[in-house]
């Protein structure tokens, strides 16, 4: 979904009069195109510029103490992303961002973003609400991660994340829920089994 | 204050909010969907109201408060976003150490009950890291 699509979908904050404004508010963005595994920010970097996707898919991960990669974030097109910590107090990121498909991203700056949304109250109301979205996101994470067995996560992640879990591997989706892969692997297995029979006992 | 989901007749505490931070039920407030959590005072609480139709109504009227409004959720982001980090973690030790160097302002004004919840583990065996990790 191309920049303009995303902030005229719904016409909620800009609606068709005001193509002209998006069209210039979307010339301050960059478009990068960048290939699979390859990353638009490294651990120790201060994330100094916004991303949006439109088309492809990214990862946010760290790496912990142990040296595994954990993912935090799963990015797809129609999203922005960042790393929220380095991005919003300008320190060091902890975070990589990572291209999981060939993609093509939009990039702009901070300080040109914070002048735009200092001049533009219709912007600053569409970063309102794309804020709650993430925030909203993180905080089912949240409540995802804190109360469920391996099996009800992954249970909801089919429910809540279809639309993106056949693009993701196992072991990445492992870390994810923050659960070991061969583990995950198990209950995918069960899961498939469970899915055949109830398939299986309504054919018969 | 404390936001508290329940899960199979458990308290589990999502969110510890003190004087000077917003709260809301964030997936009810921003969808405007029941809510599935509840908010209630540890301590005795002064705490000022306003609903959200006058809120949008004030925002779509006044670009700083917007702006304002943005730098508070940027914020919030930053804390969920610490919070899932810590949950990823595979042992409670850790995710304890993580609360300790995060969360040390509130951290003592807080049981050991509504920590454990907080953490995803036990009551008692936070109690057993907490006397460990003080010695």
């Amino acid at each position: 979904m191309n920049i303009i699509e995303k902030a005229l979908q719904g016409n909620r904050f800009f609606t068709k009069k005001d193509l002209f404004l998006v069209e210039k508010l979307a010339s301050f963005l960059f478009s990068k195109k960048i290939k699979k595994k390859e990353l638009l920010l490294k651990e120790g970097e201060v994330n100094d510029r916004m991303f949006y996707v439109q088309k492809g898919l990214l990862r946010v991960y760290f790496i912990n103490d142990d040296g595994k990669e954990i993912n935090t974030w799963f990015v797809k097109e129609g999203e922005f992303v960042y790393a929220c910590h380095s991005f919003h107090y300008q320190i060091p990121s902890e975070e990589y961002i990572e291209a999981m498909e060939d993609s093509i991203i939009m990039t702009i700056k901070k300080e040109t973003w914070l002048m735009l949304l200092r001049n533009n109250h219709k912007l600053a109301l569409f970063t309102v609400n794309e804020l709650m979205a993430n925030i909203a996101e993180f905080a089912t994470q949240a409540s995802v991660l804190r109360l469920m067995t391996g099996e009800k996560k992954y249970e909801y992640l089919i429910t809540h994340k279809s639309d993106i879990i056949d693009r993701i591997s196992q072991k990445h989706l492992a870390s994810y829920l923050g659960v070991e892969t061969t583990y995950l692997s198990k209950i995918i297995n069960n899961y498939k089994n469970n899915e055949e029979s109830k398939t299986t006992k309504k054919a018969i | 204050m404390r936001v508290y989901i329940i899960h199979e007749g458990k308290e589990i505490n999502t969110w510890f909010v003190k004087e000077g931070e917003f709260i809301n039920s964030v997936t009810s407030f921003y969808y405007e969907t029941p809510s599935e959590e509840y908010i209630e005072a540890i301590e005795n609480c002064e705490v000022l109201e306003i609903k959200k139709s006058t809120y949008n109504m004030l925002l779509k009227n006044n670009l700083k408060l917007a702006l304002f409004v943005i730098d508070q959720l940027y914020v919030n982001l930053c804390e969920y976003h610490d919070q899932c980090q810590s949950l990823r973690f595979l042992t409670a030790e850790k995710k304890y150490e993580f609360l300790i160097t995060k969360k040390q302002d509130v951290l003592n004004r807080l049981s050991q009950k509504h920590i454990a919840s907080f953490l995803g583990i036990e009551t008692t065996y936070l109690s057993k890291i907490i006397s460990g990790y003080k010695e």
